[in-house]
């Protein structure tokens, strides 16, 4: 079993959620940019891939994957589902490279059991540039929060598992 | 429900993405996906395991499968279905029956 809990980031916004909600947003407009309703397969598509599987504990390199575009078979989309960042190894990255659109998620692990993991994502952003300043960021904040979490994460997951109620 | 079902169902509500997400391509690639990474293989290992066997399956076609690319020959499922150990099951949970004008919509697709 595997679970995918939204933690709010230290400017107190549930970055992620906000960011997934615009994305739907943009994709029921009326007359709808064709790159977000693209984007609006994806992600969830990725999210649905993440949710069910277990990260092993040694990931020895990303997963990753490249498919036709539904807008044009000829384009290609990346999707890299989990890549563990070199600068911090408990952070991990979800990428989807649609272009125009780059979008990014942050998140970290806990497993409470061998079969029981969580994935905890805490920041998300569409990249408009290479290596912009916001990614790095989003990296240190994640690790950060990581680290937090692993000092209780028997009480934290609770209150994270509590915030994520509807 | 939890937040992220919440999500789930408002990408749902975009239209295209629920017939997209609840395809047959899409469903057997996650299962595939996952059982593989569950076995540890990298994709090269499973087209590598496929070749042994004398299955020329390559590693675009592997990822065509996993990401749930239309258009994939039954029997190439049924080729990475063995070399992954067999499926002893496959469920399908059906939906409700949809009106004439949306299957016919669907069939012509």
């Amino acid at each position: 079993m595997s679970d995918i809990l939204f933690e709010h980031s230290f400017s107190d916004q549930n970055e992620v959620e906000v960011l997934l909600n615009q994305i739907i947003d943009l994709s029921l407009q009326e007359n709808p940019d064709p790159a977000y309703v693209a984007l609006a397969h994806y992600v969830p598509l990725g999210m649905e891939y993440l949710r069910d599987l277990i990260i092993p504990t040694r990931l020895e390199q990303a997963i990753e994957w490249a498919t036709s575009d539904i807008r044009d078979p000829d384009k290609q989309v990346h999707f890299k589902l989990i890549l563990q960042t070199v600068s911090q190894r408990t952070v991990y990255e979800f990428r989807i490279d649609a272009p125009p659109l780059f979008f990014r998620a942050f998140f970290y692990i806990y497993n409470e059991s061998v079969n029981r993991q969580y994935k905890i994502m805490t920041r998300a952003f569409i990249k408009d540039q290479k290596n912009p300043p916001i990614q790095q960021e989003a990296i240190q904040e994640t690790a950060l929060r990581a680290n937090v979490f692993a000092r209780d994460p028997i009480k934290n997951l609770r209150k994270l598992k509590l915030h994520n109620e509807k | 429900m939890s937040r992220f079902d919440d999500i789930m169902n408002r990408f749902k509500t975009v239209p295209g993405v629920r017939e997209y997400l609840e395809s047959f391509e899409i469903q057997i690639g996650k299962q595939i996906f996952t059982r593989r990474i569950q076995l540890g293989w990298s994709q090269q290992q499973l087209v590598e395991r496929c070749r042994q066997r004398g299955y020329p399956i390559t590693q675009p076609m592997l990822s065509n499968i996993e990401s749930g690319k239309k258009n994939i020959e039954s029997n190439t499922y049924h080729i990475v279905l063995e070399v992954l150990g067999g499926a002893e099951s496959i469920q399908i949970k059906f939906g409700p029956v949809p009106d004439e004008k949306k299957m016919t919509a669907a069939l012509t697709e």
